[in-house]
């Protein structure tokens, strides 16, 4: 049975809206995945890092050295800045010290490397509940000795 | 027709949610194995430095220090030494950590998933330390203060600086400390007998896959062979190539695990040369039970630490 004239306008009206609606879904979904895909890119990347400071006694003073392996891991994520730093502590309870500090009688500190990997991130388009524009981060810690 | 576009779009919409979720999900699962990691290498650490007492504390501090503290947000930190279960079962120096997480989900919760549990597990093999004591036959590192004596570490009276190696345990007159591939080795204290060269030594009775060395050459690079005995009386050879202690050269079958500014000699104080410390794996067969280590015969080589590997 042919439908009637209005019955059509009014079809075509709830297609067009629901083709808006499944772009609208698709776009967001997409950005959604790229925003992570950046954030596990920054995870892996500060990972890298940290694993290349707390590889051995003599990497551990390298900085520069986890700060590259840090950028190479995290190719791909835009704008990538890395900032490295060590601390040591004497007990797990206590807060940090001077790494050269002897803790007790020939023992000596415990040294952690800490790499953060910070990208910034744009969305395709503009979200009116979400900024454009954000950073994503990642701080991983590891105890080199 | 209305109905069915709007039913078909919350059903674009939930399968759009489930991938948000999952999203979500998978890069904390990453966040969560890198701090297992970290908890179990902390964990090792924490052992061969402070014994068992040590291992516990480690690995939930290291777990913590990477956002996941335990009893708190839905984490559950639990550590083993040694492991029951895993490649390093029961092996006694080997640390596992597991991490769970109870997620909260956003748009899977619609579907009665409200929240997620994620879990991820990390063997860190721990390495059983081989006692050099009884072998040390050179005299190959000196306090800064001391008079190299004996020939030093080239037999030409030049030798490591203990303060510039770790000058908190020189201090305390004990051996430095080194860190390489998770694994905590002790030198030998200062101004005695702390390298061995040209000696058979005994192992660690046991199975293992690898056998870690902290060693230098001098009058270097040498390229000599590291024999391997087997309980069976089997043995396995190994060619490799060593820099010299203070031209430093980077081989493939070596890495720097510690690199001071300067050394000492006989004639007095420290001289502003670089020098290092190397690393060395062997691969061992891990079905056969190792009995020694026989180092080459050349005064150039000279061992100052041994860990095996599981």
């Amino acid at each position: 049975m042919k439908p009637a004239k209005g019955q059509r306008g009014q079809a075509l009206i709830e297609f067009a809206f629901i083709v808006l609606a499944m772009a609208l879904i698709a776009l967001g979904v997409v950005d959604f995945a790229l925003a992570i895909q950046q954030g596990m890119l920054v995870q892996e990347a500060a990972t890298a890092g940290a694993l290349y400071g707390s590889f051995s006694t003599y990497n551990a003073s390298q900085t520069a050295a986890w700060q590259s392996a840090a950028t190479t891991a995290g190719i791909g994520a835009n704008g990538l800045s890395i900032s490295t730093s060590s601390f040591c502590i004497c007990s797990i309870s206590g807060g940090t010290v001077a790494c050269d500090t002897t803790c007790s009688t020939g023992i000596k500190t415990r040294l952690y490397v800490q790499v953060t990997a910070t990208s910034s991130f744009a969305s395709m388009f503009p979200y009116n509940v979400l900024p454009r524009t954000f950073n994503l981060s990642s701080t991983v810690v590891m105890e080199a000795q | 027709m209305t109905v069915n576009y709007l039913l078909i779009l919350i059903v674009l919409l939930l399968f759009a949610g489930l991938g948000v979720d999952a999203g979500m999900l998978e890069w904390r699962y990453l966040q969560l194995s890198t701090a297992a990691r970290a908890a179990a290498g902390s964990g090792a650490i924490g052992l061969q430095r402070y014994g068992t007492g040590g291992v516990s504390t480690s690995a939930l501090n290291a777990a913590s220090l990477n956002g996941f503290t335990n009893g708190s947000n839905g984490v559950t930190v639990t550590v083993q030494n040694p492991p029951t279960a895993g490649p390093y079962a029961n092996n006694s120096y080997s640390v596992r950590a597991t991490i769970s997480q109870s997620v909260p989900t956003s748009f899977m919760s619609l579907v009665a998933f409200p929240t997620v549990t994620i879990s991820s597990t990390y063997d860190q093999p721990g390495a059983t330390p081989v006692s050099l004591t009884s072998v040390f036959n050179i005299y190959a590192i000196f306090r800064d203060t001391t008079t190299v004596t004996n020939g030093g570490f080239d037999n030409q009276s030049y030798a490591f600086s203990a303060n510039a190696l770790d000058s908190v345990r020189t201090a305390n007159n004990v051996g430095a400390l080194l860190n390489w591939r998770g694994n905590v080795f002790t030198l030998g204290v200062p101004d005695g007998k702390n390298g061995a060269n040209n000696v058979t030594i005994p192992l660690t009775s046991g199975n293992f896959s690898q056998l870690l060395m902290l060693a230098s050459a001098n009058y270097g690079p040498v390229t000599s062979s590291f024999v391997v005995n087997y309980a069976d009386g089997s043995t396995s050879t190994t060619s490799l190539t060593m820099s010299d202690w203070v031209n430093i050269v980077n081989y493939t079958n070596q890495v720097i695990v510690q690199q001071t500014t300067y050394f000492v000699y006989a004639a007095g104080g420290p001289n502003s040369t670089p020098t290092a410390i190397y690393g060395y794996a062997i691969n061992l067969n891990n079905l056969k039970t190792v009995s020694s280590l026989t180092l080459p015969s050349t005064r150039k080589v000279v061992v100052f630490a041994i860990d095996l590997m599981p």
